[in-house]
């Protein structure tokens, strides 16, 4: 197969750049499980991705308070159903600095066609390796699910993440994630965005031990190939952070 | 049963096709230029599309509207399903060559 070629160390560059600048921005962020990307099922064959993605939350309480989770990834569409990406990690606990938490070696495979049936599907492997040794290591399985109904897209991932080793503790963790976008204009689709993470089975009970967030969020692309994801989601369970911020810029190219 | 009948039912709804059967239409790419580049499909209806890429070198089939984004290779053909979509224009292009490989799907 002629692989397309398409050279663009500029916008590589303004990308690098763009992701440095809002770095900052962002640097007051997440829970371990407070909120997160919410992949599409679709894999697009022979597209590399570069991506940064960002969370922060925001609560009067120094616990829940600008914790950060940040990661930095390299995905390529080996075919149109698997793509594989891999992830360095870095993390802000309360009352502590950031640090490389851990890599992350993510498989995402595509089940359908998009469009063929009534609703396009997929899975999301990933195994999160942590780089401190009295941390647990995590297993994160979730079904990608999507549908279009006119200019409405709307998202689910469902799923759970699991700790694994020597430092685990408990069942898994249950998530829920929810995101629906109007495709107003190729740079901005308007939307909102519902993150639940219903703790582990047997061990969270009542929906204010459990962390619910919704939000608004905008969806699009900066330049062609450069795209960005925004939400402001509010915690709207006692567990969860008065608000917490996720941000998402990803550039791509085919080489 | 309630488990087993969870399953069956996520995996019908997985499997049902978005309609009962899709009409086939075909856009051919040559010399970078999509034929035709105004496609009309009955509106309410789930179509089957083949992109034929009659050039030797590759292009990416893509719509922002449509959600739709797949490389089809030199010489190749590949499947795109759309719809049902409501009465409008929907525009698409080829992503490595944007500012000039463009047509739009009208549905009527």
């Amino acid at each position: 197969m002629n692989k397309p070629i398409k050279p663009r160390p500029c916008k590589i560059l303004l990308a690098l750049v763009s992701v440095a600048c809002a770095a900052p921005i962002l640097m007051t962020s997440e829970p371990a499980h407070a909120v997160d990307k919410i992949y599409s099922p679709q894999i697009v064959q022979g597209e590399w991705e570069l991506e940064y993605f960002g969370t922060n939350t925001f609560d009067h309480q120094h616990d829940k308070n600008n914790l950060q989770e940040h990661e930095i990834s390299v995905g390529y569409g080996v075919t149109d159903w698997w793509a594989p990406e891999f992830y360095g990690v870095f993390e802000k606990q309360a009352g502590e600095s950031i640090r490389l938490s851990g890599f992350e070696f993510e498989n995402h495979f595509q089940f359908t066609e998009p469009g063929e049936y009534w609703l396009d599907s997929g899975l999301l492997l990933a195994y999160i390796h942590t780089t401190h040794r009295d941390d647990p290591d995590g297993l994160e399985v979730k079904l990608l699910l999507e549908k279009q109904t006119g200019r409405f897209l709307h998202r689910a991932n469902i799923g759970f993440e699991q700790e694994v080793g020597s430092h685990a503790q408990g069942g898994p963790d249950r998530v829920i994630l929810w995101s629906t976008r109007y495709l107003y204009d190729p740079h901005f689709a308007p939307g909102f965005e519902i993150q639940s993470n219903f703790g582990k089975p047997g061990e969270v009970h009542g929906f204010n031990r459990q962390e619910h967030y919704i939000g608004p969020s905008a969806y699009g692309q900066i330049v062609p190939n450069l795209k960005y994801e925004a939400a402001y989601l509010f915690g709207v369970s006692n567990a969860a952070s008065k608000g917490a911020v996720r941000f998402l810029l990803e550039y791509e190219v085919f080489f | 049963m309630k488990t087993p009948s969870i399953c069956t039912a996520v995996a019908a709804l997985l499997l049902l096709p978005a309609a009962a059967r899709a009409e086939d239409y075909v856009i051919t790419l040559k010399d970078n230029k999509f034929a035709p580049a105004q496609l009309t499909i009955p509106a309410g209806q789930k179509v089957k599309i083949t992109i034929k890429n009659l050039d030797a070198t590759p292009a990416e089939f893509e719509s922002y509207e449509l959600n739709r984004e797949k490389v089809v290779s030199g010489r190749s053909d590949i499947i795109v399903f759309i719809g049902p979509l409501g009465p409008g224009s929907y525009g698409f292009f080829d992503d490595f060559h944007r500012d000039t490989t463009k047509g739009v799907i009208t549905a009527k």
